[in-house]
């Protein structure tokens, strides 16, 4: 009576473990090759619609504003360079020239923005970078504003010579995204006709297009000579 | 002896509940190393930001990613998609040769247009005259990008300029009504990281 008892309990059990050896291996494997792409954020920007376009009528306006310019250059370009010199200078320092960019509004002082620190430092590094180029622009905008910019909504236009990288025209722009959060009207992001009253912070249109042998110091000449 | 027969089953562990949630997270991996492959490239550093917000997508909305590279001449040698290469919604199939690579910026907006003519549109409000698509496209650019590739990437955008020749603005295809043919995307995102949440 005993022996078939043990012989049927053995033949109902299906044996499970290949299949729970083949489903770890499986999890294993994707656990492997699975790459999650680190948590990213954005900053959203509207392109302008009625610019560049033939015959749509400029706007009236009484007094234009002035542009509120920041402009980011290589360390090492000064006002004396002509655009030949700028132009011979940016092809042999390319390398050491990405590496130090020169942040400037108006014509007063300026600071240095250390690109290793900022793209790969470590993260207490980029904070002290990122903060110091949000203090240097928050400082320099309020300047600008005892001298009544804010009332006439002046855009604030990035200028960013084309050769650098873009980690260094993000964070000017994200500082003044920042100020202007901080200081500027509280603005409904929702209703777009409020929106259509928000100062206007814009990069720059390109200036290398045509191809010719100077252009890049052209460029160069440009932005440094920028009020 | 009947007894210790039918007490049995409880010596044996009970492996259905372990099989099921092994089976659930082997799914999890398939769906989300699938999702974060398609439209981003794992090869981008985006350069880090304080004011960013998390991306979020309206339900009627569409979203696209250019994915622009930063890797150096030696992470090129290796393979990896040249400095200044762009990549629209990481469609393995094709990406531009570099910053001076016209026949890729006209092939971006090639795919740009077929993106336009497929979305829902609505009306400018700032002028009232462009038939605008209600889509997001995310310019996602590593931190070592050239800047310039980034004002071209915004320019096409916007199409307001013929990428073969961008000295001059585009011509309307009806002067009376410039917003005729025209084909702007205008609601742009940064992709960017926060320096603090790495701590």
């Amino acid at each position: 009576m005993g022996k078939p008892q043990i012989d049927l309990d053995e033949q109902d059990d299906i044996d499970l473990t290949p299949m729970i050896d083949i489903i770890f291996l499986l999890l294993i494997f994707f656990i492997l090759t699975t790459k999650f792409v680190p948590d990213e954020k954005a900053i959203s920007n509207l392109l302008p619609t009625n610019k560049g376009t033939a015959n749509t009528p400029p706007p009236e306006v009484v007094e234009p504003p002035q542009d509120i310019n920041v402009r980011i250059f290589p360390k090492g370009i000064t006002r004396t360079m002509g655009v030949q010199d700028s132009d011979k200078w940016w092809h042999a320092n390319k390398g050491v020239g990405r590496k130090t960019a020169v942040l400037q509004i108006g014509n007063g002082d300026s600071i240095e923005i250390n690109g290793p620190q900022l793209g790969d430092g470590s993260p207490e590094q980029q904070e002290t970078e990122i903060a110091t180029i949000h203090g240097y622009i928050s400082a320099k905008l309020t300047e600008r504003e005892i001298a009544g910019a804010r009332k006439e909504q002046s855009p604030i236009v990035l200028h960013c010579f084309s050769g650098l990288p873009w980690k260094y025209a993000i964070v000017a722009y994200d500082a003044v995204r920042s100020y202007e959060a901080a200081h500027g009207q509280s603005i409904d992001q929702s209703d777009p006709d409020a929106l259509l009253e928000a100062r206007e912070i814009m990069f720059a249109p390109p200036r290398v297009r045509d191809y010719h042998t100077w252009e890049l110091g052209n460029e160069l000449w440009e932005i440094v000579r920028l009020k | 002896m009947a007894k210790r027969k039918l007490s049995q089953p409880d010596d044996q562990i009970d492996l259905t509940p372990m099989i099921d949630m092994i089976f659930l997270l082997i799914i999890f991996f398939i769906l989300a190393g699938k999702i974060t492959s398609d439209m981003k490239n794992e090869h981008i550093t985006v350069p880090p930001t304080e004011t960013a917000e998390k991306i979020e997508i309206p339900d009627d909305w569409g979203h696209h990613v250019i994915n622009v590279f930063g890797s150096s001449q030696n992470e090129a040698a290796k393979g990896l998609p040249p400095r200044n290469s762009i990549q629209f919604d990481g469609n393995g199939a094709w990406r531009s040769e570099g910053s001076d690579d016209m026949t890729g910026y006209q092939k971006l907006r090639n795919m740009l247009d077929d993106v336009y003519n497929e979305s829902d549109h609505y009306l400018d409000p700032k002028t009232g005259m462009f038939k605008l698509p209600k889509v997001i496209i995310e310019i996602r650019a590593d931190a070592d990008t050239e800047y310039r590739v980034i004002q071209e990437v915004q320019q096409i955008c916007a199409y307001t300029n013929d990428p073969y020749d961008m000295m001059k603005p585009r011509k309307p295809k009806n002067p009376k009504n410039p917003a005729e043919g025209a084909m702007p995307f205008v609601n742009l995102m940064f992709t960017t990281r926060s320096a603090r949440d790495e701590k």
